[in-house]
């Protein structure tokens, strides 16, 4: 692992699969490769980690899923938001947001007088 | 499994495939896209690989959540299959009204009979009165099985004795409930006091709210006068005051200090059966004082808590062995001789059974009936439903040669059968509350707690899981008869019907009729034992009489010669009112009970000297009494003589037991041996002092008047009688009350009402287990008969081919018509054989409630089954004439 990998917190994942669907169904190893490219191979996932946040998602109803072909002609698994998902990914998001600000205005706090 | 089900199975890969496809095509990809960047196929294999984790173990996860998903996928599909099948029946039913009224309503009336009844029966009798241990509590009497009259109350000394002697009981408690003059001037009312001994708290389990409770020494003559109010008193009458204790209280012109108030909800148990504002609303200690001279007048009402383990069996050894030695205990009020003419014992039993008297047999029988009811309705139901299923049975059986399993068509035959059964579930319930409410107002005046009978949780819990037991059983009725493939639908379309399902439907009519036959005749035999009582005659003629009863404070009225001037006084007062031709007073009037007795020597009876007398009712009267109640009366009604002796009248039913077959007028009589006799100057008819089902009562009228050497106890509390022809309740009752308030303010006027309701009350019981058993019965026959005229249409339409060809051959209408009517009276007569046999095993237990007649009346049976006979006559007329004007042409055309 380089030291330039980023472990993931945990329910972070969901939120990058969801924001990997946002945009267009796609089918598993789509959704790994959307995630590693657009962290420019930062955000360091297990890819069987990434289907088992796929399967929880569908079972949750975030997600449907149907079988389709790959570009390759391959048969693959296609997943895309439900409804319900793309209204969670919006309150994932905004949560996330929040957290993020939060750490940061803490890191650049000016230090205390002693 | 079921075939669609198996070939969408082979369509749809199981999870394992799945997963196993897509985590392969994952890596696949990974790897020719790592090629493509320049690695070898080994390196680009491994590195996918490790980038993926252990592919073992994600596989298993995500098989685990795929196998989740699919498993509750499957559920929900389910559940909207099921939804699904629920409208589609909804549908079916609503647009076949012909069946689905029929059924709904049947079933309605029987689950609204039956759950009513089980109300009823289960709040009334079967709930535990609302005391602590209220097993322990038990009535007490004096059993006299040696005077006609059964049953005695205790006399204060030999309840004093018993009190200090027993080893079985808690605490026992003497008491009587009496309508007593409360308050004084403008605020001078009629309440329910009750004069009780000071162990009826502890008996009841009853405890205060404020103060004390009575004690022993609040009954002796020389104690101050105290009261203790009941919680409602106390809130209404002194709006629940904190400074209550201290106070006093006018009760029947005696000041009392009030001790002490109950806790709320304390009830005597005669209190059950009075409505809620008629409740006791003062208790007064009951004098009993162990100084008092021990005497013979058993008049009071008793009832203990027995010891803890104590039994009722014990408990009555215990009582029985003190009663044997009363004469030696208190010989100046029991003698040997006493004890052995009246056979004097003591009678226990459980208070709740002495509440509710013959009451509960009497519920316990509607209950019964209402469940026949119910097994008729039941039975018709499941007719309707064979029927509908024989309908169906082609379509039912095209389904299952499509491929539908068994399951998918219960589900489909018990949508439509829950969506009868529940509602009318629900139905019933509604048309028992209604019920109730008609229940209550027509039961005996003595029904405890009717007014607090209600639809309870148990029965709406009962109700449902009957409801849903029927629907059940209905819908998968022909369930088990659906063969699947294409032999079943081969045959399926011929119109012959199954047997076994015309014998089941043959015998279901069998079992209704037999039913209602002995529901009929249960019903019969009450309405015929209720026409024997009312054809009995009363001895009086109550029309046109008016009757009300008056209570003088005592205060005011201590000597029986006050009581009687007073009472003269009134009477003259009334006859001057206008439209009341005579007007009398009586110490107690025929039909409405009567207490206690008197010690009574006929002379020349034959009776054994020094022995104790029989001990029989002394009425005193005024001297138009008989005139007023219209009883025969042969020679000078009872009067006092210039000596300041009587003059006497005996019942003819006295005459006849002591002076047989001779003049009992010229004779003699005194009261215990002692007295100086009087002389007897006339006889009076007969009347019943308790009800028009007892005995015709042996009894001595006495003058009002008060007599030198002895009096006899006279009341404070009389009965008026008033002969005014067209007078009613309305028209007279300002009038009266105006005349008795002229003369004393405080004196009240109480329970006005005409002298037939006195008659008629004391057949309430009667009048309401008939009229009970007349509806349940009505009800039963209704629907019996609607089955019948089902099932014998059914029948005919299925033989119509037949009876066509049989036509079409030369056979005449009416031996066609004869046919059908024969197979229908062969069914009534096989229900009625079976019903009459079942009555006369089941009639026996409405024997207690006949009155001249027998449980197995052959009059009332025969009259029954006469009955049925004719109306199945009626009810397969119309399909009988269906059959005569069979068309034959058309009928061999659609066959």
């Amino acid at each position: 692992m380089s030291p330039h990998e980023l472990d993931l917190l945990q329910g972070t994942l969901d939120v990058l699969v969801l924001r990997a669907l946002s945009i267009t169904p796609r089918h598993g190893y789509a959704v790994a490769r959307f995630i590693r490219d657009r962290s420019d191979g930062k955000l360091r996932v297990l890819d069987g980690a990434l289907y088992t946040a796929l399967h929880r998602l569908e079972e949750r109803g975030w997600l449907a899923a149907e079988w389709g072909r790959a570009e390759t002609g391959k048969r693959a698994k296609f997943y895309r938001l439900t409804p319900t998902g793309r209204r969670a990914l919006r309150a994932e998001a905004d949560h996330w947001a929040e957290y993020v600000a939060a750490v940061a205005r803490v890191l650049r706090a000016p230090p205390e007088p002693a | 499994m079921s075939g669609w089900r198996r070939a969408f199975r082979l369509v749809r890969p199981s999870a394992e495939v799945d997963v196993g496809e897509e985590v392969h095509f994952h890596l696949e990809s990974r790897t020719v896209d790592l090629e493509a960047q320049g690695m070898g196929r080994e390196a680009a294999r491994a590195q996918a690989l490790e980038e993926f984790g252990d592919p073992q173990a994600f596989r298993r996860e995500l098989v685990a959540i795929d196998r989740r998903m699919a498993a509750r996928r499957r559920r929900s599909e389910q559940w909207y299959h099921a939804v699904q099948e629920l409208r589609y029946a909804a549908r079916r039913i609503a647009r076949q009204p012909g069946f689905s009224v029929p059924a709904l309503s049947t079933l309605v009336i029987g689950i609204g009979a039956a759950a009513a009844l089980f109300t009823v029966l289960q709040q009334v009798v079967l709930a535990p009165l609302p005391y602590p241990d209220p097993d322990r509590l038990v009535r007490l009497r004096s059993a006299v099985p040696g005077v006609g009259n059964a049953h005695w109350g205790l006399a204060k000394a030999q309840f004093l004795y018993y009190e200090r002697e027993t080893r079985s009981f808690e605490a026992l408690a003497l008491y009587r409930i009496e309508q007593t003059p409360v308050g004084s001037g403008a605020d001078a009312r009629v309440a329910a006091v009750a004069l009780t001994s000071s162990g009826m708290a502890p008996a009841l389990g009853a405890r205060m709210a404020r103060g004390r409770a009575l004690r022993p020494a609040d009954g002796f003559d020389a104690a101050e006068p105290v009261v203790v109010l009941s919680h409602r008193t106390w809130r209404r009458d002194f709006e629940g005051s904190e400074s209550i204790l201290g106070r006093t209280l006018r009760v029947d012109g005696i000041a009392r200090t009030v001790v002490g108030v109950l806790e709320p909800g304390v009830r005597l148990p005669e209190e059950f059966a009075l409505p809620g504002d008629a409740a006791v609303e003062l208790w007064v200690p009951l004098p009993l004082d162990p100084s008092e001279v021990p005497r013979n007048n058993h008049t009071y009402r008793a009832l203990g808590r027995l010891q803890p383990h104590a039994s009722l069996q014990a408990a009555h050894a215990d009582l029985s062995r003190l009663s044997e030695a009363l004469p030696s205990a208190l010989p100046q009020a029991y003698t040997a001789t006493f004890m052995r003419e009246t056979g004097f014992s003591p009678a226990l039993e459980p208070l709740r059974d002495a509440l509710l008297g013959t009451l509960g047999r009497v519920l316990w029988i509607l209950f019964g009936a209402a469940l026949l009811v119910l097994l008729v309705a039941c039975a018709n139901v499941t007719n309707l439903f064979l029927a509908r299923h024989e309908v169906r049975r082609h379509e039912l059986t095209v389904r299952a040669a499509l491929g539908a399993g068994r399951r998918s068509i219960a589900l489909y035959l018990l949508g439509e059968a829950w969506l009868i059964a529940l509602p009318a579930g629900a139905l019933g319930l509604a048309l028992a509350g209604a019920g109730l409410r008609v229940l209550v107002t027509m039961s005996p005046s003595d029904f405890p707690r009717a007014a607090e009978v209600h639809l309870g949780l148990s029965t709406v819990a009962a109700v449902f899981l009957f409801a849903m037991a029927a629907g059940t059983l209905l819908g998968l009725l022909p369930v088990w008869r659906i063969r699947e493939g294409p032999a079943a639908l081969a045959d399926s379309g011929r119109g012959s019907p199954a047997p076994a399902r015309a014998a089941l439907r043959r015998a279901l009519v069998v079992a209704q009729v037999a039913l209602s036959l002995v529901l009929l005749a249960g019903a019969g035999l009450l309405l015929r034992s209720f026409r024997g009582l009312t054809a009995v005659p009363t001895g009086i003629d109550a029309r046109e009489v008016l009757t009300f009863n008056v209570a003088l404070p005592w205060g005011r009225y201590q000597a029986p010669a006050a009581f009687a001037e007073f009472y003269l006084r009134m009477l003259d007062r009334m006859r001057q009112v206008p439209g009341i031709q005579e007007a009398a007073v009586a110490t107690a009037l025929p039909m409405s009970g009567y207490d206690g007795c008197s010690l009574v020597v006929p002379h020349d009876a034959g009776l054994e000297p020094r022995g104790q007398p029989p001990c029989l009712p002394v009425i005193q009267v005024s001297e138009g009494y008989f005139r007023v109640m219209g009883i025969p009366l042969r020679g000078p009604p009872p009067a006092r003589t210039p000596a300041l002796r009587a003059t006497v009248t005996v019942s003819e039913a006295f005459a006849h037991r002591f002076w047989p077959a001779q003049e009992p007028v010229g004779r003699r009589l005194g009261q215990g041996w002692r007295a100086d006799p009087e002389q007897v100057t006339a006889v009076a008819g007969d009347v019943r002092l308790i009800s028009p089902g007892s005995a015709p009562s042996e009894v001595v009228y006495f003058p009002i008047e008060p007599l030198q050497f002895y009096t006899p106890w006279l009341s404070p509390f009389i009965r008026v009688v008033l002969r005014a022809p067209g007078a009613t309740v309305a028209s007279h009752g300002p009038l009266i009350r105006q005349a008795v308030g002229e003369l004393d303010s405080e004196v009240p006027v109480m329970d006005l009402q005409p002298m037939q309701a006195i008659v008629e009350a004391s057949m309430t019981q009667e009048r309401f287990a008939m009229s009970l058993l007349g509806l349940a019965s009505a009800a039963a026959l209704a629907l019996s008969l609607l089955g019948l005229y089902g099932v014998i249409s059914y029948l005919v339409s299925q033989r119509l081919l037949e009876l066509s060809i049989r036509l079409a051959l030369g056979a005449r209408a009416d031996a066609v018509g004869r046919l059908v009517l024969w197979q229908s009276f062969r069914l009534a007569l096989t229900g009625i054989v079976l019903g009459l046999a079942a009555t006369i095993g089941l009639t026996r237990l409405l024997q207690s409630q006949l009155f001249g007649v027998s449980p197995t009346d052959p009059l009332t049976l025969g009259g029954v089954a006469a009955l049925l006979v004719v109306l199945t006559g009626a009810a397969s007329w119309v399909p009988a004439r269906r059959a005569m004007r069979t068309e034959p042409i058309r009928a061999l055309r659609s066959s």
